[in-house]
């Protein structure tokens, strides 16, 4: 039966994120992106970070009996959301964290949960993050290309019971601060890159493993996206994540059910650019009378709330679908993700619209919103790429994870 | 929890109304477009009413006593899109019987129910006609009044859009009463039968799309209706006004199934024509213009619904999530259809496909009791007063 009513558990980590957003991310966001300008390194907020751990909300995708709470697809769009909101930035950092802690909890063996979860859980500054993408490698991941000449490149040999791993990977979220990584490296060069690549878990201090440069972005500075450098790291064989060139597979799919998240990027940041907007609208007096009294002003945010509203519903429709497997349609993650991107642009160009000329200054928050909105158009997969999915799609045709 | 699965019941009514459509609509859903193009005044599909009541479908939104099934609005909205699909101007004639209905049974006083629902649930080919405001228009805009007259009321003037105004059996009319103060929202509702003295049938008109839906106006000279007939006081807080922002979703709906028609049907055209050597579905370019149009569709539902889910459940928050349903399906549709149409390339200009009939039949969805900038006006000053 259709119901569209959050589970206590859901109502109780909405409040306490919303409450932790407000709190601890709000006085500092826009501090925190001017710092990033002259110094993306050491903009990150640490005790924010510590401050989530001490409320259990870096570790929310960790199982119960490691202190987490396991949170579901839905559960996790839903507590994204009030955090991107806030600061879009910080919040894909939770995002990653969450997603990450879950996949190593399913996919990891007892002895790489010792190794590389209990650490996670007892460290309140440890993050997590993964390095897919490549100079080389982005689309051809997630089309996917059959062809043996794409995919990833990283190149992975074995030698004894150890491989040896050299290349390097760009754009990888959080890779900063993270201590902990999984680095997919080209198995197989004989095979499709979807069919050849091997998820290895390592952490940061492995010799061979360093981390290039912290990339200088448009918005989303607390999202620390960098290179990574792997001259000969040697990892064990018993660190590869799930089995051999099992980097892309089936097992890899829960993982790949990330779109309807991915889509919250959008769906909390133009909630964020509309708040402002609203508050704007109510607080500044013009010609005698609030703004949005004016009715092209209300006009406005009826379109921006409109657009917002949609996209949340396609989110938890999608969501839901990725929680109750036996309804899972890719198309439903595709056009979630797609449609945030819609909404959130549009969404915050409006925003800056009714901050009049105000929105294009910096010590208003419109502008922001607009710059970390456009991390959207490339987060997992292209906004053409998303399309072309689903239009591809439309015969039935399968598609691969998003 | 949140769930997106429908119920047995709400699947097997889809599925009754699909076929329901497909067996007595789809076959002649063209020649009825044309035959109004001739006369605005033929076209109604009285066999397919007369198969859809059989079926328990007309019923469905009366008590069970009446012998139908209490719908909400969730289902209101999936069976309606399944109408859509198929004929948009009989899925407008029923939803507004629907409509009209469900409010009658929901306002209206014990006497007013058994004498009109009775009436209805008995007659297969019974439908209500709708001069109501609906959830939007403002009673300034009325131009029937009515005045007190002899224990009863009067009613004068005219009614420019009466839904099924030529077909109706009893007309659900919006009239501002002499004593209304100026500026003011309130308008009554009178139920008035048909053939009452004093109404006069003017022009059908000669509509773009959705032709099979007769609206015609009505004009009333000493049209005399007793006290018994006053359904609502129609005040702004009243169970009337309640009621139709209640059901605004289902006017989302609309668009939602006159758009995935469109776009079944540009799915299916593209997978059979070739240009360039092969389906012009493997161009890119055409699976870029499909699937925006399949994520303004998919899109459109979840937001029907999830605003359909808060109007059976109110108190639940989003007061402005029907507004926001109807406007963003709305605007939808004809966004959609117009793909639909260059899909086709040429073939999209000729009457001989469905396609162009899909448009002219979205922009109805422009137009339900009042334009879209209105709806988004009222709904900009519901932010403003509800702190959404």
């Amino acid at each position: 039966m259709v119901d569209m009513r959050l589970t206590d558990e859901q109502l109780e980590l909405q409040a306490l994120v919303r409450e932790y957003s407000e709190r601890v991310l709000r006085p500092i966001a826009a501090d925190c992106d001017r710092k990033s300008q002259s110094d993306p390194e050491g903009c990150f907020p640490m005790e924010a970070l510590k401050e989530a751990s001490r409320l259990g909300l870096r570790t929310l995708g960790l199982p119960k009996e490691m202190g987490g709470r396991d949170i579901d697809t839905l559960t996790h769009c839903i507590l994204l959301e009030e955090v991107m909101a806030v600061e879009p930035g910080f919040a894909a950092t939770f995002h990653q964290v969450w997603r990450l802690a879950q996949h190593i909890a399913r996919q990891a063996t007892e002895e790489q949960k010792k190794k590389f979860l209990v650490p996670f859980a007892e460290d309140d500054t440890c993050l997590l993050s993964i390095g897919q993408t490549e100079p080389g490698a982005g689309t051809d991941n997630t089309f996917p290309y059959r062809g043996v000449d794409g995919g990833v490149k990283l190149s992975a040999v074995k030698d004894g019971n150890e491989w040896v791993l050299n290349g390097t990977k760009h754009f990888v979220a959080d890779a900063s601060l993270a201590k902990i990584f999984i680095v997919l490296g080209r198995t197989d060069p004989n095979l499709p890159g979807p069919d050849g690549s091997t998820q290895f878990l390592m952490w940061r201090d492995t010799p061979g493993f360093s981390i290039g440069r912290t990339h200088d972005k448009l918005g989303a500075a607390l999202l620390m996206n960098a290179e990574l450098i792997l001259e000969n790291v040697r990892i064990p064989e018993s660190d590869i994540l799930m089995g051999l060139n099992e980097g892309f597979s089936d097992k890899a799919r829960h993982y790949g059910r990330g779109a309807p998240m991915v889509a919250t990027f959008g769906l909390g940041t133009a909630r964020g650019a509309y708040e402002a907007a609203l508050a704007y609208a109510r607080d500044t007096v013009h010609r005698g009378k609030p703004l949005i009294q004016d009715d092209a002003i209300a006009m406005r945010l009826a379109d921006m709330l409109t657009l917002i509203e949609a996209t949340r519903s396609a989110i938890w429709r999608a969501a839901w679908g990725s929680d109750n497997r036996e309804h899972f349609l890719q198309r439903d993650a595709a056009v979630s993700s797609y449609f945030s991107t819609v909404c959130v642009r549009s969404v915050c160009q409006n925003a800056m619209q009714i901050f009049g000329k105000n929105g294009y200054l910096r010590n208003f928050p419109a502008e922001k919103y607009m710059r970390d909105a456009l991390m959207t158009n490339h987060i997992n997969n292209t906004v053409d790429v998303r399309l072309l999915k689903i239009g591809r799609s439309l015969t039935g045709e399968t598609v691969s994870p998003l | 929890m949140v769930n997106f699965l429908l119920t047995e019941e709400q699947v097997a009514l889809k599925e009754l109304s699909r076929s329901f459509g497909e067996r007595q609509l789809q076959p002649i859903a063209d020649e009825l477009d044309r035959k109004a193009s001739d006369d605005p005044a033929s076209p109604f599909p009285w066999g397919a009413l007369k198969e859809f009541s059989a079926l328990g479908l007309k019923n469905l939104p009366l008590p069970e006593k009446w012998g139908g099934a209490d719908m909400d609005v969730l289902t209101h909205c999936v069976l309606l899109e399944e109408l859509m699909t198929v004929e948009a101007g009989f899925a407008a004639a029923v939803h507004q019987s629907w409509k009209l209905a469900g409010l009658l049974a929901e306002c209206g006083t014990d006497d007013q129910i058994s004498r009109y629902i009775g009436a209805f649930s008995e007659d297969s080919e019974y439908l209500m006609g709708d001069g109501t405001l609906g959830p939007i228009a403002s009673s300034e805009d009325l131009e029937l009044n009515a005045r007190p007259e002899g224990g009863g009321w009067a009613l004068e003037g005219r009614n420019r859009f009466v839904g099924c105004g030529p077909i109706a059996k009893l007309l659900f009319m919006d009239a501002a009463s002499v004593s209304t103060a100026p500026g003011s929202s309130d308008a009554v509702t009178f139920l008035v039968s048909q053939g009452t003295p004093g109404i006069r049938q003017e022009e059908i008109h000669d509509k773009m799309g959705a032709r099979v839906f007769l609206e015609s106006e009505l004009t009333f000279d000493k049209c005399r209706v007793p006290v018994e007939d006053v359904l609502s006081d129609g005040n702004e807080s009243g169970a009337k006004n309640r009621y139709f922002r209640k059901i605004a979703p289902t006017l989302g709906a609309f668009g939602v199934g006159v758009a995935r028609a469109s776009l079944e049907t540009s799915i299916a055209h593209c997978l059979e024509r070739v240009q360039g050597g092969k389906p012009i579905f493997e161009h890119d370019v055409v699976s870029f213009r499909l699937a925006e149009m399949k994520v303004d569709v998919d899109v459109a539902r979840d937001l029907v619904w999830r605003a359909a889910w808060h109007s059976d459940h109110p108190g639940e928050g989003a007061p402005g999530i029907g507004l926001s349903a109807l406007l963003f399906a709305s605007e939808m549709a004809p966004r959609v259809c117009d793909m639909g149409i260059q899909l086709f390339g040429g073939y999209g200009f000729m009457r001989d496909y469905p396609v162009q009939k899909y448009w002219r039949d979205s922009l109805m969805c422009l137009n339900h009791g009042d334009t879209h900038d209105m709806a988004r006006l009222k709904l900009g000053r519901l932010i403003e007063t509800e702190a959404i």
